[in-house]
Order: structure tokens, then sequence, then C-alpha cells
């Protein structure tokens, strides 16, 4: 789904992520790992990561989400701070790991809206992120609550538009 | 009968080739013993080969096999849950070393002070025993200290944490804080268990009580320039520390390039004893950073400034494994590693990475 902006609809896919990946027939592929997965979608997007957590409540969605801003912050900030004359990341790093503060994000889904925050990261191989290697890539990363799902969708995506993302809620998802 | 003869000649060849390029039993137990472990660097976590693995804030850290984190940095010390969210901080200046008590229940840290003296700002240190609630519940300073051992410590320029700016000069310097471990003979020991050794660069190293609450004894370590890291008190009642500058005895030349040693001192004795050098000597120096940690009784894990870890067996005298790790740096300069240890952080791991 490409338009102005590459929107992510996991309304339109069931996805069952502790099994075989259902309804993503066409540009992606999955691969499985854990509670997330990759996807290949399309040109311009090179690589997606997703990945799912269930949560209790909106006040736990809010908390998670907060964490883990302040947590990037905290690394980011640090990251910058000289310790024994040197610096922590390179200049690739630091400028590839920009964030956003958390907002409120408007969903087209009935009554919900959504809590997260955006940001420019550096990720390994395997795409995790919150850290700087020589092989790092630059991504870009969305974590963001749902509250009708009550779920903390996670995205990291490659590729010259990974900026364009939106990630809406999904309209049902199974956690297995 | 010449058949046998050659037969038996190729089994000998072929047992004497076996016989070099196998390595020996206890090296390849050694290796395969602490494979699944990993090396720590300041908040850094690196698998066996040296790859980096996990980086959390702060440039100090202690990783709790329940996933809890224990960061310190320029501005304070803090808890993290392993949901990443912050349990509890203390304000300040963390530096150098966090570890644990003997019984796991309390963070051993180093802070620092600022004494305003002659137009200085003059930074000492702090020593802090606090509870996993982030409750401080035992301290002392380095003026406190020197005082009691009548120590005359001299000021230098402050210059190490460019990021802390409440400081401009230091009159103490101190990187490593470790709680004495239970002694293998208390009768013959110097050492109690419960007590505690620091050690501060320029001055040695300094036993204090089990309270925190004084000095009890000095020991000096007469080396060459009076630069040592990672004093950790023994079992056997030695200290095991590395010495960083060593300048031969007796020398001719007018100029003669310092190296490092790894050594133990018995407080009892008074003596120091080399237990690692490299051959030259000289191949060896980390001038103002370094560790060391004993694997065994016989193996130990040798950490250099820049030049990465060694794993060294101490009866054959050799290096077992040779690790540089991929330490996070800016722009291409190399960051001095402080000290690397070799710790199995699986449960840590699993815990964090699953928030």
């Amino acid at each position: 789904m490409i338009g102005s902006k590459f929107q992510i609809f996991l309304i339109m896919a069931n996805i069952v992520l502790s099994g075989c990946a259902h309804n993503l027939a066409g540009p992606f592929s999955l691969e499985l790992n854990n509670k997330s997965i990759i996807l290949n979608p399309t040109v311009g997007i090179d690589k997606i990561k997703l990945k799912v957590t269930s949560v209790e409540s909106e006040k736990a969605g809010h908390y998670a989400i907060q964490n883990r801003f302040q947590y990037r912050k905290d690394l980011f900030k640090q990251s910058q701070d000289p310790y024994f004359g040197a610096y922590r990341w390179s200049t690739f790093c630091l400028q590839n790991n920009e964030g956003e503060k958390p907002v409120e994000i408007d969903s087209p889904v009935e009554n919900t809206k959504a809590f997260g925050f955006k940001t420019k990261a550096t990720i390994d191989q395997n795409f995790n992120s919150d850290l700087c290697r020589d092989d790092s890539l630059a991504a870009y990363q969305i974590i963001q609550y749902c509250p009708k799902q009550k779920i903390i969708v996670e995205i990291v995506a490659t590729g010259n538009r990974a900026t364009n993302i939106e990630l809406l809620c999904p309209d049902k998802i199974f956690l297995k | 009968m010449i058949r046998l003869l050659f037969k038996f000649i190729f089994i000998l060849l072929l047992t004497n080739l076996e016989m070099a390029f196998a390595q020996p039993k206890s090296e390849t137990d050694v290796l395969s013993n602490w494979k699944r472990t990993h090396f720590v660097a300041y908040c850094n976590i690196f698998d066996f080969e040296g790859k980096l693995i996990l980086e959390v804030p702060g440039n100090i850290c202690y990783f709790m096999p329940d996933g809890h984190l224990v960061s310190g940095n320029t501005s304070g010390l803090t808890l993290y849950n392993p949901d990443k969210s912050k349990a509890w901080e203390i304000l300040g200046h963390f530096h150098h070393q966090l570890t644990l008590s003997n019984d796991g229940k309390f963070i051993l840290a180093i802070s620092s002070k600022v004494l305003n003296k002659d137009g200085k700002k003059i930074r000492y240190d702090v020593l802090y025993k606090v509870d996993m609630k982030g409750n401080i519940v035992g301290t002392i300073d380095t003026i406190k200290i020197f005082e009691a051992m009548k120590f005359e410590f001299t000021i230098t320029p402050f210059t190490w944490d460019p990021a802390y700016k409440d400081a401009d000069h230091e009159l103490s310097h101190i990187n490593s804080f470790y709680e004495v471990p239970k002694q293998n003979s208390p009768e013959k020991s110097a050492l109690k268990e419960g007590q505690f050794v620091v050690n501060s660069i320029s001055a040695g190293s300094f036993l204090l009580d089990a309270k925190l609450e004084k000095a009890i004894m000095h020991f000096p370590f007469k080396t060459s320039l009076n630069v040592t890291h990672d004093v950790q008190p023994q079992p056997d009642g030695t200290l095991l520390y590395i010495n960083n500058l060593v300048l031969q005895k007796n020398v001719t030349e007018p100029y003669q390039a310092p190296f490092s040693n790894v050594e133990t001192y018995d407080p009892k004795l008074k003596e120091a004893k080399v237990i690692f050098q490299a051959e030259p000597p000289q191949a060896f120096f980390s001038k103002a950073c370094g560790g060391v940690q004993k694997l065994t009784d016989s193996v130990i894990l040798i950490s250099h400034m820049f030049m990465g870890s060694y794993i060294y067996d101490t009866k054959q005298k050799r290096i077992l494994k040779t690790t540089l790790l991929d330490i996070p740096n800016s722009n291409g300069a190399l960051r001095a590693v402080q000290n690397a240890k070799l710790v199995n952080l699986e449960s840590f791991l699993s815990h964090w990475k699953s928030n």
C-alpha cells in the first residue's frame, strides 16, 4: 500500500504471530522471530520489523511508551557525553537517533487515540535498535500504543522512504 | 620387520604432530567453560568473540541476573527495572566502577564531592554502599580516609570526565572499590571478610572497616609511578591488580619505555609478586586504565585500555585467547576501556530483552 505516506494497515492483516502468517500476500514476505516479524515490503522500504506486545490497560500502555521514550532519551543524551575524553557514539549514530516526543496519534480506527513516538534509530543486522556499531544501519522506528487492542506495536524500517511510514492500529490481531 | 619399523616411525611422527597442534586439555576446558559468558565494559555487553550485542544508558553499569540494571553516569546513579522504567535515582557524579557486596544485596559505588579552596574547585571521592531500594546505608570520603592514614595528597588538574563541570582539580582518584571476600585462612590474613579495599591513583590502596566508617590500613604498593587499577582482595589474603606504569630498575639508558604488569600484593609480607609480564615487557603497556579478573586458580582475564582482553594461563605463561572488543567509538577515535570482565549475562539478557 503506497501513497504519499506508506501506511501499514494491520487492519487488513490478521496476523498470527506464533505460527504462519496469514493474509499478507503480495509484496510482503515474512520471517517469524519470537513475537516479531520482518517484512520485505516494496520499493523504498527495504525491510520492516514489526513487534507486537500486549499490555493490561491504557495506563500500562502509556507507562510503557513513556518508559521507552525516556530510556531512549537517556541513551541518546549520554552518548553525547564525553567520558575519559571520548564520545561514545559516532556522528553517524548520533545523527540517526534523534527522536520526537510521544504524542497522541490520530487513528482512523473507531474510538481510539493511539499514543506513541517516532524516531530515527540505528540498528544491527537483526533490526535491534538502541545501539551503535560500526556496521549499524540507519532506520526509522515507531513505537505506539493502540488502546482498543491494548497492544504496543513497534515498527523498525529501513529504506529511503522509511520516514514516510505511518502506523494505523489494527482492527484485529491475535497473539498466541 | 622393516615394514613394522616404518609403521612404528609413522605412528610416532603422527603422534608427535598431534601433540604439537592439539591444544592442551586444560586450555580447551577453560575456553569452553567461559564460551557462554559475555564481556562487559562500561555499559556495553559483548559476546565471547567481542561483538557488541547490547548497549544501555550510562558510563558504568552492573547487570543483575533478574533483569535489573544499575547505571551510573555524570549526573546520577539509577536502577532501571527490566521494563526500562526507573526504579530510583540518586543524583551525583558516579564514575569508574560499580560492584555488588558479597551477598549481592548492596551496590558499591564511587561518587564525587567538591571542595572550594584557594579559587579551585577540588574534586574528591566519596564511597557509597546503597541498598536495592536506593537508600545510602554506608558512606566514607577520601578526605577522611587520607586524614586517618596521614597520607599527604597532592592536588592535580581534573580532566578525565569533561562532562562533569563542577570541578577543575582533584585530590583523589579512586578507580576501584571491592568488598573483601571470605578468607581461606582468616588467622593468617591481614584482610577480614566484609571489609573494603579502595584504590586511588597516586595514593595506593586502603583497607576500610566493614561499616565504612574508618580507614584501617594503607597499602602504598611501592610501584614505580604509583598508578594501579582494579585492586581486588582475594580469598588467599592478597590483592590482585594491574600495575600500569612500571620502569625497570638499574637502567643505564637515558630513556626507557614503561610497561604494565599484573601483580598480587601480600599485605602481611608487604611484597608484590608479578603474575603477568609480557615478553618483552614493553609489549604490554596500558597507561591509564586496565583490569584483571581471576577466572580459575591459574587463569586470569587481563584487559588493556586499547588492545583488547586476554585470557592468560599463569602456569603455562601463555595467552589462551585474545578478544578485541567492538566498543562503540566516536568517529574512529579509540575509546579506552576502563576494564573488561567476563560474566554470564544470559539471565539478565533474557529478562531485559523480553521487555
